[in-house]
């Protein structure tokens, strides 16, 4: 329940920015309608009217229904079940919104064919000769700093600078390094936003330059100010741990922070656009063709291959997006579909690891911990000490598996050192392996084989 | 100044580079002494082979729009060389033209006419040696 009222928490505002987004996205006003070229003297014809305001009926019921079908998931006991259905739940919330936007794309382009407006003239390109090379704003320094500054706390760690380090929980170190090397991610990302074609309003040089730079401005002081929130997220964890709090109850509450705050931050880079495509709406009087809506797929994906950017600025969004022709594109594109595909995998190794019993027996001279497969096999001869114990020590997962039925895996039990577990939780005899190795917490399928194997091993 | 590549033209990118930027000279678009950007960041920006743009700024150089070194870039001229009439190309260009206004009934008169109106478009046309 508790696990589930967290993944809740903290997936729930997904369906939230999904729902203002697309709304966001239904009245945008920069040239196009739901991702298809849209003239500004057409834009207020009552059909288009209606379609937007037909799509945010729909997203009103999405929300309604998006909102009400997870709440079962929060009575389910199983970890595994609850998490299978909120991740089923998430790339539905994430996706479902995209197909209704994509019914009202073909909306728009029917609309646009009845009205001839589909235009057949060959597609123009405009380049802006000014801006190339030249709208430039992401400086190597501002990133460098932040980033340096990022790989302070895992480096302190690594050079026992922080008195705490020492006893840092297994899982602390690792986590520092990663943060810090999302660093790179970020400062990556801002590079490549920066490096967007200019995009074309008019056929104004300094409109079309001032435009470009507000626009890139705000992209790279989105990126900065998220590589200053990871370096310090970073520094935050180190600063709880040398306050001796609990690391996990710090990383649980500092993570969220870091999201809501990121999110904050996206959120606030993509109102900035929205203006500034308000305060240019005058100025924008250079509009693509209407045969290049072809090359937007349901007017989210963009396939051209004539065009060799990669990237390239999103019709709807504010953002940017991938051009799936080039083999970059696709690439990304493959990597991201493995991505996702990891999320039902992961979901159905989950309901296995917690509906497969574990079993733990006594064989040819090794004591055998299996589950999925065997797990452990610990020779007799290694072992130094047996004991029963009836209550487990407090740990954190350092890798493994931590359910409410199955604890498998290495844990630390901090200021001790890290161990091997293998048990049910739920039972209440465990058996405490002292070997050659290190230390083993194990448990049998129940009481009884836990019993059964401490008495083969006790036997004289 | 703003480039527009039409993709399905016959007219060789190249070669709509190179006419973009003579329009853009003598309209004053782009000032004599300006700098062109570099080959590699225009066709990034357009989004083709950094040959085609090396293409279109070789003809330039080689009409004498262009001067470029390899410190500073390429630029446009400060003055242009007086070469007392159109070149070959840009003549043989001129006769299709006349031609087609001809068997599109356009009057010699009209078709002057069109022409002092595109010379005296606003704009400043670069000074000449």
């Amino acid at each position: 329940m508790t696990v589930s009222i967290i993944i809740g928490v903290s997936l729930y505002p997904v369906v939230l920015i999904m729902y203002f987004w697309m709304c966001w996205l239904a009245k945008a006003d920069n040239g196009y309608c739901f991702g298809a070229v849209l003239p500004a003297q057409r834009k207020d014809e009552p059909e288009i009217a209606g379609i937007r305001k037909e799509f945010r009926r729909r997203m009103n019921v999405w929300l309604a229904v998006f909102l009400v079908l997870p709440v079962g998931a929060f009575f389910i006991p199983y970890i595994s079940v609850s998490m299978t259905i909120w991740m089923t739940w998430l790339l539905f919330a994430i996706f479902s919104p995209l197909a209704l936007f994509v019914g009202a794309n073909r909306k728009v382009l029917r609309w646009k064919q009845e009205q001839g407006l589909a235009g057949t003239e060959p597609g123009i390109s405009y380049t802006e000769l000014k801006a190339a090379g030249r709208v430039r704003l992401v400086r190597p320094l501002p990133f460098l700093a932040a980033l340096a500054a990022g790989f302070l706390p895992p480096l302190g760690a690594a050079f026992g600078f922080w008195k705490t380090a020492g006893s840092f929980p297994g899982f602390l170190e690792p986590l520092l390094w990663t943060i810090a090397a999302l660093g790179f991610l970020f400062w990556g990302a801002a590079f490549w936003m920066d490096r967007l074609k200019t995009e074309v309003i008019s056929m104004d040089s300094s409109v079309n330059l001032n435009y470009a730079r507000a626009k890139k401005r705000i992209w790279k002081n989105m990126w900065l100010v998220i590589l200053w929130m990871n370096t310090g997220w970073n520094g935050l964890l180190v600063l709880l741990a040398e306050a001796g709090r609990d690391p996990m109850a710090a990383l649980l509450i500092t993570s969220v922070l870091y999201s809501i705050l990121t999110i904050a931050a996206v959120v606030f880079a993509l109102v900035k656009v929205f203006r500034l495509n308000g305060r240019y709406r005058k100025e924008r009087t250079l509009q693509e063709a209407d045969s290049s809506d072809a090359c937007w797929i349901g007017g989210l994906i963009y396939y051209n291959k004539k065009d060799r950017h990669v990237m390239v600025e999103q019709r709807a969004g504010g953002g940017s997006t991938l051009n799936m022709a080039t083999p970059a594109g696709m690439g990304i594109t493959l990597f991201s579909c493995l991505m996702l595909l990891c999320i039902p995998v992961m979901c159905v190794w989950m309901l296995l690891d917690e509906f497969t019993p574990i079993h733990l027996t006594v064989a040819e001279q090794t004591v055998e911990a299996r589950h999925l497969k065997t797990d452990y096999e610990i020779p007799l001869s290694g072992i130094t000490d047996v004991s029963v114990i009836e209550e487990l020590p407090e740990w954190t997962k350092v890798n493994g598996t931590a359910m409410d039925g199955l604890e498998k895996g290495t844990f630390e039990i901090w200021h001790e050192g890290k161990c091997k577990v293998f048990l049910n939780p739920q039972n209440h005899l465990f058996l405490k392996l002292t070997t050659d190795d290190g230390v083993y917490y194990v448990g049998g399928y129940d009481d009884a084989e836990t019993r059964q194997v401490y008495e083969a091993l006790t036997a004289p | 100044m703003v480039i527009a590549i039409k993709e399905d033209s016959d007219i060789p990118i190249y070669l709509q580079i190179r006419n973009q930027i003579v329009q853009g000279i003598a309209q004053g678009k782009l000032l004599p002494g300006e700098h062109l950007p570099p080959v590699r960041a225009l066709a990034e920006e357009i989004g083709i082979n950094f040959m085609t743009v090396n293409k279109a700024y070789q003809l330039l150089k080689q009409e004498g729009y262009l001067i470029s070194d390899r410190r500073k870039g390429a630029r446009i001229r400060e003055e242009f060389p007086l070469a007392g009439g159109l070149s070959a190309e840009t003549f043989e260009l001129l006769k299709q033209i006349v031609s087609e206004a001809q068997l599109r009934g356009v009057s010699a008169g009209e078709f002057c006419e069109l022409c002092t109106k595109m010379y005296e478009e606003p704009g400043t046309v670069p000074r000449t040696k």
